[in-house]
Protein backbone atom coordinates (compact mmCIF):
# COMPACT_ATOMS: atom_id res chain seq x y z
CA UNK A 1 0.00 0.00 0.00
CA UNK A 2 2.88 2.31 0.62
CA UNK A 3 3.38 2.55 -3.10
CA UNK A 4 -0.01 4.12 -3.51
CA UNK A 5 0.01 7.83 -3.84
CA UNK A 6 -2.63 9.60 -1.86
CA UNK A 7 -5.27 11.11 -4.06
CA UNK A 8 -7.77 11.86 -1.37
CA UNK A 9 -7.30 15.54 -1.15
CA UNK A 10 -6.99 16.83 -4.66
CA UNK A 11 -7.81 15.90 -8.19
CA UNK A 12 -4.27 16.52 -9.29
CA UNK A 13 -2.97 13.32 -7.79
CA UNK A 14 -4.56 10.74 -10.05
CA UNK A 15 -3.81 7.09 -9.57
CA UNK A 16 -1.66 5.24 -12.04
CA UNK A 17 -3.04 2.23 -13.87
CA UNK A 18 -0.90 -0.02 -11.76
CA UNK A 19 -2.37 1.42 -8.61
CA UNK A 20 -5.89 1.01 -10.00
CA UNK A 21 -5.23 -2.61 -10.89
CA UNK A 22 -3.78 -3.31 -7.44
CA UNK A 23 -6.73 -1.58 -5.88
CA UNK A 24 -9.26 -3.68 -7.80
CA UNK A 25 -7.29 -6.84 -7.15
CA UNK A 26 -7.53 -6.14 -3.44
CA UNK A 27 -11.08 -4.77 -3.57
CA UNK A 28 -10.17 -1.41 -2.10
CA UNK A 29 -13.26 0.74 -1.71
CA UNK A 30 -11.29 3.90 -2.23
CA UNK A 31 -10.25 2.73 -5.69
CA UNK A 32 -13.79 1.70 -6.61
CA UNK A 33 -14.93 5.20 -5.66
CA UNK A 34 -12.17 6.60 -7.83
CA UNK A 35 -13.58 4.75 -10.87
CA UNK A 36 -16.96 6.31 -10.22
CA UNK A 37 -15.57 9.79 -9.81
CA UNK A 38 -13.07 9.74 -12.67
CA UNK A 39 -14.16 7.26 -15.34
CA UNK A 40 -17.92 6.99 -14.93
CA UNK A 41 -18.47 10.57 -16.19
CA UNK A 42 -16.51 9.73 -19.36
CA UNK A 43 -18.55 6.58 -19.97
CA UNK A 44 -21.72 8.49 -19.26
CA UNK A 45 -20.85 11.22 -21.77
CA UNK A 46 -20.17 8.59 -24.42
CA UNK A 47 -23.28 6.50 -23.79
CA UNK A 48 -25.57 9.53 -23.60
CA UNK A 49 -24.43 10.37 -27.11
CA UNK A 50 -25.30 6.80 -28.07
CA UNK A 51 -28.81 7.19 -26.70
CA UNK A 52 -28.54 5.45 -23.34
CA UNK A 53 -30.62 6.49 -20.35
CA UNK A 54 -29.27 7.05 -16.84
CA UNK A 55 -30.36 3.66 -15.50
CA UNK A 56 -28.94 1.88 -18.54
CA UNK A 57 -25.66 3.75 -18.17
CA UNK A 58 -25.47 2.76 -14.52
CA UNK A 59 -26.03 -0.92 -15.39
CA UNK A 60 -23.65 -0.89 -18.33
CA UNK A 61 -20.90 0.70 -16.28
CA UNK A 62 -21.46 -1.74 -13.45
CA UNK A 63 -21.25 -4.71 -15.82
CA UNK A 64 -18.14 -3.20 -17.41
CA UNK A 65 -16.57 -2.82 -13.97
CA UNK A 66 -17.43 -6.41 -13.10
CA UNK A 67 -15.90 -7.62 -16.37
CA UNK A 68 -12.71 -5.64 -15.75
CA UNK A 69 -12.56 -6.79 -12.13
CA UNK A 70 -12.96 -10.43 -13.17
CA UNK A 71 -10.16 -10.06 -15.68
CA UNK A 72 -7.96 -8.65 -12.98
CA UNK A 73 -8.94 -11.34 -10.48
CA UNK A 74 -8.27 -14.00 -13.12
CA UNK A 75 -5.00 -12.28 -13.90
CA UNK A 76 -5.96 -12.16 -17.55
CA UNK A 77 -5.70 -8.39 -17.67
CA UNK A 78 -2.26 -7.51 -18.86
CA UNK A 79 -0.71 -4.62 -16.99
CA UNK A 80 1.72 -4.12 -19.81
CA UNK A 81 -0.86 -3.68 -22.49
CA UNK A 82 -0.55 -0.40 -24.32
CA UNK A 83 -4.10 0.71 -23.70
CA UNK A 84 -4.77 2.83 -20.67
CA UNK A 85 -7.00 1.16 -18.13
CA UNK A 86 -9.64 3.88 -18.49
CA UNK A 87 -9.73 3.44 -22.29
CA UNK A 88 -10.00 -0.30 -21.80
CA UNK A 89 -12.96 0.06 -19.45
CA UNK A 90 -14.65 2.61 -21.70
CA UNK A 91 -14.26 0.21 -24.62
CA UNK A 92 -15.79 -2.66 -22.63
CA UNK A 93 -18.76 -0.46 -21.70
CA UNK A 94 -19.22 0.71 -25.27
CA UNK A 95 -19.22 -2.83 -26.61
CA UNK A 96 -21.62 -4.01 -23.92
CA UNK A 97 -24.00 -1.19 -24.72
CA UNK A 98 -23.91 -1.92 -28.45
CA UNK A 99 -24.49 -5.57 -27.74
CA UNK A 100 -27.42 -4.75 -25.45
CA UNK A 101 -28.98 -2.60 -28.14
CA UNK A 102 -28.44 -5.32 -30.74
CA UNK A 103 -29.95 -7.96 -28.44
CA UNK A 104 -32.97 -5.81 -27.72
CA UNK A 105 -33.51 -5.20 -31.40
CA UNK A 106 -33.19 -8.78 -32.49
CA UNK A 107 -34.70 -10.04 -29.24
CA UNK A 108 -32.13 -12.75 -29.42
CA UNK A 109 -30.92 -14.37 -26.25
CA UNK A 110 -27.28 -14.38 -27.18
CA UNK A 111 -25.18 -14.70 -24.09
CA UNK A 112 -23.09 -11.65 -23.42
CA UNK A 113 -19.44 -12.27 -22.98
CA UNK A 114 -18.99 -11.73 -19.27
CA UNK A 115 -15.29 -11.34 -19.67
CA UNK A 116 -15.55 -8.38 -21.98
CA UNK A 117 -12.43 -8.17 -24.08
CA UNK A 118 -10.82 -11.21 -22.55
CA UNK A 119 -9.19 -13.59 -24.95
CA UNK A 120 -8.52 -15.93 -22.06
CA UNK A 121 -9.75 -19.48 -22.43
CA UNK A 122 -11.05 -20.39 -19.01
CA UNK A 123 -10.50 -23.92 -17.79
CA UNK A 124 -13.02 -25.84 -15.76
CA UNK A 125 -11.86 -24.37 -12.48
CA UNK A 126 -11.79 -20.84 -13.70
CA UNK A 127 -15.46 -20.05 -14.07
CA UNK A 128 -17.53 -17.46 -12.34
CA UNK A 129 -21.13 -17.98 -11.33
CA UNK A 130 -23.71 -17.27 -13.98
CA UNK A 131 -26.01 -14.35 -13.35
CA UNK A 132 -28.93 -16.51 -12.15
CA UNK A 133 -26.58 -18.61 -10.04
CA UNK A 134 -25.29 -15.47 -8.38
CA UNK A 135 -28.84 -14.42 -7.53
CA UNK A 136 -29.41 -17.82 -5.94
CA UNK A 137 -26.12 -17.50 -4.14
CA UNK A 138 -27.14 -14.12 -2.76
CA UNK A 139 -30.35 -15.62 -1.37
CA UNK A 140 -28.53 -18.58 0.18
CA UNK A 141 -25.74 -16.42 1.61
CA UNK A 142 -28.45 -14.40 3.32
CA UNK A 143 -29.43 -17.52 5.23
CA UNK A 144 -26.14 -17.49 7.13
CA UNK A 145 -26.11 -15.64 10.41
CA UNK A 146 -24.80 -12.09 10.28
CA UNK A 147 -21.58 -12.90 12.09
CA UNK A 148 -20.74 -15.65 9.59
CA UNK A 149 -21.55 -13.35 6.70
CA UNK A 150 -19.24 -10.71 8.09
CA UNK A 151 -16.43 -13.16 8.75
CA UNK A 152 -16.55 -14.63 5.26
CA UNK A 153 -16.85 -11.26 3.60
CA UNK A 154 -13.93 -9.84 5.52
CA UNK A 155 -11.71 -12.80 4.85
CA UNK A 156 -12.58 -13.61 1.24
CA UNK A 157 -13.56 -10.22 -0.13
CA UNK A 158 -11.74 -7.64 1.93
CA UNK A 159 -8.81 -10.03 2.28
CA UNK A 160 -8.28 -9.18 5.89
CA UNK A 161 -5.67 -11.12 7.79
CA UNK A 162 -6.63 -13.57 10.52
CA UNK A 163 -4.69 -11.38 12.92
CA UNK A 164 -6.72 -8.28 12.15
CA UNK A 165 -9.98 -10.21 12.36
CA UNK A 166 -8.89 -11.76 15.64
CA UNK A 167 -8.42 -8.27 17.06
CA UNK A 168 -11.78 -7.03 15.83
CA UNK A 169 -13.73 -10.09 16.94
CA UNK A 170 -11.80 -10.36 20.22
CA UNK A 171 -10.79 -13.93 19.42
CA UNK A 172 -7.51 -15.75 18.99
CA UNK A 173 -6.30 -16.27 15.45
CA UNK A 174 -6.90 -20.00 15.81
CA UNK A 175 -10.52 -19.39 16.82
CA UNK A 176 -11.08 -17.08 13.87
CA UNK A 177 -9.60 -19.70 11.58
CA UNK A 178 -11.92 -22.39 12.94
CA UNK A 179 -14.99 -20.21 12.99
CA UNK A 180 -14.41 -19.00 9.46
CA UNK A 181 -14.00 -22.61 8.38
CA UNK A 182 -17.27 -23.62 10.04
CA UNK A 183 -19.06 -20.70 8.39
CA UNK A 184 -17.78 -21.74 4.99
CA UNK A 185 -18.88 -25.33 5.63
CA UNK A 186 -22.33 -24.09 6.61
CA UNK A 187 -22.56 -22.05 3.43
CA UNK A 188 -21.59 -25.07 1.35
CA UNK A 189 -24.16 -27.23 3.10
CA UNK A 190 -26.89 -24.66 2.47
CA UNK A 191 -25.80 -24.33 -1.14
CA UNK A 192 -25.69 -28.07 -1.78
CA UNK A 193 -28.99 -28.79 -0.06
CA UNK A 194 -30.90 -26.09 -1.91
CA UNK A 195 -29.33 -25.93 -5.32
CA UNK A 196 -30.51 -28.38 -7.95
CA UNK B 1 -7.32 -31.69 9.56
CA UNK B 2 -10.26 -30.47 7.55
CA UNK B 3 -9.24 -26.86 8.07
CA UNK B 4 -5.83 -27.68 6.66
CA UNK B 5 -7.32 -29.40 3.65
CA UNK B 6 -9.47 -26.37 2.89
CA UNK B 7 -6.53 -24.05 3.33
CA UNK B 8 -4.52 -26.10 0.89
CA UNK B 9 -7.36 -25.82 -1.60
CA UNK B 10 -7.50 -22.07 -1.00
CA UNK B 11 -3.78 -21.67 -1.47
CA UNK B 12 -4.03 -23.58 -4.71
CA UNK B 13 -6.92 -21.47 -5.96
CA UNK B 14 -5.14 -18.28 -5.06
CA UNK B 15 -1.93 -19.39 -6.74
CA UNK B 16 -0.03 -19.32 -3.47
CA UNK B 17 1.53 -22.78 -3.76
CA UNK B 18 5.09 -23.14 -4.94
CA UNK B 19 5.44 -24.46 -8.45
CA UNK B 20 6.36 -27.88 -7.23
CA UNK B 21 3.53 -28.11 -4.70
CA UNK B 22 1.13 -26.90 -7.34
CA UNK B 23 2.16 -29.69 -9.69
CA UNK B 24 1.75 -32.27 -6.95
CA UNK B 25 -1.68 -30.85 -6.10
CA UNK B 26 -2.76 -30.89 -9.72
CA UNK B 27 -1.76 -34.48 -10.22
CA UNK B 28 -3.78 -35.38 -7.12
CA UNK B 29 -6.64 -33.36 -8.56
CA UNK B 30 -6.60 -35.39 -11.75
CA UNK B 31 -6.78 -38.65 -9.89
CA UNK B 32 -9.16 -37.75 -7.11
CA UNK B 33 -12.62 -36.79 -8.34
CA UNK B 34 -13.84 -36.04 -4.82
CA UNK B 35 -11.02 -33.53 -4.35
CA UNK B 36 -11.86 -32.01 -7.69
CA UNK B 37 -15.47 -31.53 -6.64
CA UNK B 38 -14.37 -29.97 -3.38
CA UNK B 39 -12.10 -27.53 -5.17
CA UNK B 40 -14.84 -26.60 -7.62
CA UNK B 41 -17.36 -26.04 -4.83
CA UNK B 42 -14.92 -24.02 -2.78
CA UNK B 43 -14.09 -21.86 -5.73
CA UNK B 44 -17.75 -21.33 -6.45
CA UNK B 45 -18.36 -20.14 -2.90
CA UNK B 46 -15.34 -17.86 -2.90
CA UNK B 47 -16.22 -16.34 -6.23
CA UNK B 48 -19.90 -15.98 -5.38
CA UNK B 49 -18.96 -14.20 -2.19
CA UNK B 50 -16.45 -11.97 -3.92
CA UNK B 51 -18.67 -11.01 -6.82
CA UNK B 52 -21.66 -10.40 -4.59
CA UNK B 53 -19.59 -8.14 -2.34
CA UNK B 54 -18.02 -6.35 -5.29
CA UNK B 55 -21.42 -5.66 -6.86
CA UNK B 56 -22.68 -4.33 -3.55
CA UNK B 57 -19.69 -2.01 -3.37
CA UNK B 58 -20.42 -0.78 -6.88
CA UNK B 59 -24.02 -0.04 -5.96
CA UNK B 60 -22.83 1.81 -2.90
CA UNK B 61 -20.26 3.81 -4.84
CA UNK B 62 -22.88 4.77 -7.41
CA UNK B 63 -25.50 5.83 -4.91
CA UNK B 64 -22.92 7.72 -2.86
CA UNK B 65 -22.32 9.89 -5.89
CA UNK B 66 -25.81 10.07 -7.30
CA UNK B 67 -28.23 9.42 -4.51
CA UNK B 68 -27.39 10.96 -1.21
CA UNK B 69 -25.14 13.71 -2.46
CA UNK B 70 -27.94 16.05 -3.50
CA UNK B 71 -29.02 17.54 -0.20
CA UNK B 72 -25.64 18.02 1.29
CA UNK B 73 -25.22 21.71 0.91
CA UNK B 74 -24.18 24.16 3.58
CA UNK B 75 -27.33 23.88 5.61
CA UNK B 76 -25.54 25.01 8.71
CA UNK B 77 -24.97 28.55 7.55
CA UNK B 78 -25.41 30.51 10.75
CA UNK B 79 -27.27 33.42 9.21
CA UNK B 80 -29.93 31.33 7.55
CA UNK B 81 -31.15 29.23 10.41
CA UNK B 82 -34.85 28.79 9.91
CA UNK B 83 -37.55 28.30 12.48
CA UNK B 84 -37.79 24.67 11.46
CA UNK B 85 -34.12 24.22 12.14
CA UNK B 86 -34.49 25.85 15.53
CA UNK B 87 -37.14 23.31 16.38
CA UNK B 88 -34.74 20.54 15.40
CA UNK B 89 -32.18 22.15 17.66
CA UNK B 90 -34.66 22.12 20.51
CA UNK B 91 -35.29 18.43 20.02
CA UNK B 92 -31.58 17.75 20.01
CA UNK B 93 -31.17 19.90 23.08
CA UNK B 94 -33.90 18.04 24.91
CA UNK B 95 -32.38 14.77 23.92
CA UNK B 96 -28.98 15.81 25.19
CA UNK B 97 -30.46 16.61 28.55
CA UNK B 98 -32.76 13.60 28.71
CA UNK B 99 -30.74 10.99 26.86
CA UNK B 100 -33.13 8.13 27.48
CA UNK B 101 -35.68 9.76 25.20
CA UNK B 102 -33.97 9.80 21.87
CA UNK B 103 -31.48 8.42 19.45
CA UNK B 104 -30.72 11.30 17.15
CA UNK B 105 -27.17 11.95 18.31
CA UNK B 106 -25.65 9.59 15.80
CA UNK B 107 -27.43 11.26 12.90
CA UNK B 108 -26.46 14.65 14.24
CA UNK B 109 -22.81 13.73 14.61
CA UNK B 110 -22.42 12.04 11.28
CA UNK B 111 -24.21 14.73 9.34
CA UNK B 112 -22.55 17.74 10.83
CA UNK B 113 -19.14 16.22 10.59
CA UNK B 114 -19.34 15.23 6.98
CA UNK B 115 -16.50 17.49 5.92
CA UNK B 116 -13.42 15.40 6.52
CA UNK B 117 -10.17 17.25 6.43
CA UNK B 118 -7.11 15.39 5.38
CA UNK B 119 -4.46 14.80 8.00
CA UNK B 120 -1.65 15.98 5.81
CA UNK B 121 0.89 15.38 8.51
CA UNK B 122 0.51 11.64 7.97
CA UNK B 123 2.67 9.65 5.61
CA UNK B 124 1.25 8.58 2.26
CA UNK B 125 0.32 5.05 3.17
CA UNK B 126 -1.17 6.25 6.45
CA UNK B 127 -3.26 8.75 4.52
CA UNK B 128 -4.63 5.94 2.46
CA UNK B 129 -5.56 4.00 5.58
CA UNK B 130 -7.10 7.16 6.95
CA UNK B 131 -9.17 7.41 3.77
CA UNK B 132 -10.33 3.80 4.10
CA UNK B 133 -11.33 4.58 7.66
CA UNK B 134 -13.25 7.62 6.48
CA UNK B 135 -15.12 5.53 3.94
CA UNK B 136 -16.10 3.11 6.67
CA UNK B 137 -17.07 6.02 8.93
CA UNK B 138 -19.34 7.51 6.30
CA UNK B 139 -21.14 4.21 5.91
CA UNK B 140 -21.44 4.03 9.69
CA UNK B 141 -19.15 1.04 9.91
CA UNK B 142 -17.52 2.45 13.01
CA UNK B 143 -15.82 -0.75 14.02
CA UNK B 144 -14.05 -0.85 10.72
CA UNK B 145 -13.20 2.86 10.88
CA UNK B 146 -11.65 2.35 14.30
CA UNK B 147 -9.62 -0.57 13.06
CA UNK B 148 -7.96 1.80 10.58
CA UNK B 149 -7.64 4.82 12.80
CA UNK B 150 -6.64 3.45 16.17
CA UNK B 151 -3.27 2.12 14.99
CA UNK B 152 -2.64 5.45 13.27
CA UNK B 153 -3.35 7.30 16.50
CA UNK B 154 -0.85 5.16 18.38
CA UNK B 155 1.80 6.39 15.97
CA UNK B 156 0.48 9.95 15.81
CA UNK B 157 -0.95 10.55 19.29
CA UNK B 158 -1.48 14.28 18.86
CA UNK B 159 -2.95 14.22 15.35
CA UNK B 160 -6.06 16.35 15.71
CA UNK B 161 -7.95 14.80 12.78
CA UNK B 162 -7.61 11.31 14.20
CA UNK B 163 -8.45 12.50 17.70
CA UNK B 164 -11.52 14.29 16.41
CA UNK B 165 -13.02 11.47 14.36
CA UNK B 166 -12.24 8.77 16.90
CA UNK B 167 -13.91 10.97 19.51
CA UNK B 168 -16.97 11.21 17.24
CA UNK B 169 -17.22 7.44 17.12
CA UNK B 170 -16.84 7.19 20.88
CA UNK B 171 -19.64 9.72 21.31
CA UNK B 172 -21.87 7.66 19.06
CA UNK B 173 -20.94 4.57 21.04
CA UNK B 174 -21.66 6.48 24.25
CA UNK B 175 -18.10 6.18 25.52
CA UNK B 176 -17.99 9.68 26.86
CA UNK B 177 -14.91 9.49 29.06
CA UNK B 178 -12.43 8.56 26.31
CA UNK B 179 -14.19 10.89 23.89
CA UNK B 180 -13.78 13.80 26.30
CA UNK B 181 -10.13 12.95 26.79
CA UNK B 182 -9.49 13.15 23.04
CA UNK B 183 -11.49 16.34 22.65
CA UNK B 184 -9.53 17.98 25.47
CA UNK B 185 -6.32 16.98 23.71
CA UNK B 186 -7.52 18.82 20.60
CA UNK B 187 -8.19 21.88 22.77
CA UNK B 188 -4.56 21.90 23.76
CA UNK B 189 -3.40 22.12 20.17
CA UNK B 190 -2.86 25.77 19.38
CA UNK B 191 -4.00 25.97 15.79
CA UNK B 192 -6.29 23.02 15.25
CA UNK B 193 -9.09 23.51 12.74
CA UNK B 194 -11.12 21.15 14.89
CA UNK B 195 -10.81 23.26 18.00
CA UNK B 196 -14.23 24.93 17.80
CA UNK B 197 -16.05 21.73 17.01
CA UNK B 198 -14.13 19.87 19.69
CA UNK B 199 -15.29 22.44 22.25
CA UNK B 200 -18.91 21.85 21.33
CA UNK B 201 -18.63 18.10 21.48
CA UNK B 202 -16.72 18.28 24.72
CA UNK B 203 -19.64 20.21 26.16
CA UNK B 204 -21.96 17.45 24.96
CA UNK B 205 -19.71 14.83 26.55
CA UNK B 206 -19.80 16.65 29.86
CA UNK B 207 -23.57 16.85 29.73
CA UNK B 208 -23.83 13.15 29.09
CA UNK B 209 -21.48 12.46 31.99
CA UNK B 210 -23.63 14.67 34.22
CA UNK B 211 -20.86 17.22 34.58
CA UNK B 212 -23.21 20.12 34.10
CA UNK B 213 -21.01 22.82 35.60
CA UNK B 214 -18.13 22.01 33.26
CA UNK B 215 -20.58 21.89 30.37
CA UNK B 216 -22.01 25.30 31.26
CA UNK B 217 -18.58 26.90 31.26
CA UNK B 218 -17.93 25.60 27.77
CA UNK B 219 -21.39 26.47 26.45
CA UNK B 220 -21.04 30.00 27.77
CA UNK B 221 -17.71 30.27 26.08
CA UNK B 222 -19.16 29.00 22.78
CA UNK B 223 -22.09 31.40 23.04
CA UNK B 224 -20.03 34.48 23.84
CA UNK B 225 -17.31 33.71 21.34
CA UNK B 226 -19.82 32.84 18.62
CA UNK B 227 -18.16 29.46 18.24
CA UNK B 228 -19.36 26.34 16.48
CA UNK B 229 -23.06 25.67 17.23
CA UNK B 230 -23.40 28.88 19.22
CA UNK B 231 -27.19 28.84 18.69
CA UNK B 232 -27.53 25.36 20.05
CA UNK B 233 -25.30 26.30 22.95
CA UNK B 234 -27.73 29.09 23.79
CA UNK B 235 -30.72 26.76 23.70
CA UNK B 236 -28.92 24.27 25.90
CA UNK B 237 -27.93 26.94 28.41
CA UNK B 238 -31.53 28.13 28.67
CA UNK B 239 -32.61 24.58 29.41
CA UNK B 240 -29.89 24.15 31.99
CA UNK B 241 -30.86 27.37 33.78
CA UNK B 242 -34.50 26.27 33.93
CA UNK B 243 -33.74 22.90 35.44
Amino acid sequence: MARMISFLGTKKNKLTDEQLVDGLLNNRRIVINHFYSEIFPQVKALLVRMGAKEEEIKDTFQEGMVALWKNIQNQTYSRNSNAKLSSYLIEICKRRWLEDVRNKKSKSSLAIDQEGLSSHDPNVLDKWLKREELQDFQRLFGQLNVRCQEMLRRFYYEKESLRKMAGDFSLTEASVRNEKYRCMQRLKTIFQSQMP
Amino acid sequence: MDVQRIEEIENYLQGKLSKKKQEVFESRLNQDSKLKEEVALHQKMMRGLQELSFREELDKAYSDRHGKSKGRSNWRNKKSISIAASIVFMIVAVWLLYPENGSSLEKELVEVSYDPGLPTSLGLSDQLDFGEGMNAYKTKDYKQAKSYWQPLLVENPSNDTLLYYLAQIELIEKQFEPAAEKLRAIGQEKASVFKEKATWYLAISYLRMNKQEEAKVLLNYILTEGGYEAEKAGVLLDHLQEK
